[in-house]
């Protein structure tokens, strides 16, 4: 199993979901970047994080220079695109991260999703939302049910799209 | 999926999230948890909301969700 770098909207979201350790069985270990963790101040996120960090599930990523520049690259590139969504500065450095550690990134932003695409300094990266993570962990009716209780705990939604894309 | 149909999506999504929100408990929050869920709703961007109003992301969204604040995955 590899590490992925994860985002602060994801690790919240997923911090609210009742089978969150089951993330663990795809990836044996995440990585937040440290600009990304000071974001996590309170509540369930700051507990589960912490819990994990103990575990040494989670590790933090140090602040690197080859990083912030690649990550101020890609901000201006995806923010000046006419047609991709803007991209904020943490994210835009979990993506760089991503490249530069040649490591999957999880978030439920599309931005990345849809960078990685058409911006040639970030093509190759993988990135995963927390559907593609669902249908990696749960197959059948344990999946559909597994999105619905996940809908339930996180209030996040999926577009009607993308669940008929994996047949819900 | 294409930069276009994802943009629909965002309408879409934006819609929703109009649509579900219990405006009667953001109207009755504070400034300027107020605004962040009022900005939250239009761009349904939690980072974004959260750092322009100087409030924890984390607290933010769990203000979203009893706020019935719906963010998609598009």
């Amino acid at each position: 199993m590899e590490l992925a770098i994860v985002d602060t909207c994801f690790l919240i979201n997923w911090a609210k979901f009742r089978q969150k350790n089951d993330i663990f069985n795809i990836f044996s270990k995440l990585i937040i970047p440290s600009i990304i963790y000071t974001e996590v101040r309170s509540g369930s996120a700051r507990s589960f994080i912490a819990r994990l960090m103990a575990e040494k599930r989670i590790l933090l990523a140090p602040r690197i220079s080859q990083v912030d520049i690649l990550a101020l690259k890609i901000y201006d590139l995806i923010n000046s695109h006419p047609s991709l969504p803007s991209i904020d500065p943490p994210e835009a450095y979990a993506l760089a991260l991503a490249k530069y550690l040649e490591k999957p990134l999880l978030t439920d932003n599309a931005s990345p999703r849809l960078a990685v695409e058409v911006i040639n300094e970030v093509k190759g990266v993988r990135v995963y939302d927390s559907l593609m993570l669902l249908a990696k962990l749960y197959k059948g009716n344990l999946f559909r049910r597994k999105v619905k209780e996940f809908i339930e705990d996180t209030h996040i939604f999926f577009s009607e799209k993308r669940l008929r894309e994996y047949g819900l | 999926m294409k930069i276009e149909e994802y943009l629909k999506e965002l309408e879409k999504a934006r819609e929703f999230r109009r649509r579900m929100a219990d405006w009667k408990y953001i109207e009755s929050r504070p400034e300027p948890l107020k605004t962040a869920l009022k900005v939250l709703v239009e761009t349904g961007d939690l980072w974004y909301s959260a750092t322009m109003t100087g409030i924890p992301v984390d607290l933010l969204n769990e203000e979203r969700i009893k706020a019935k604040i719906p963010l998609t995955v598009i």
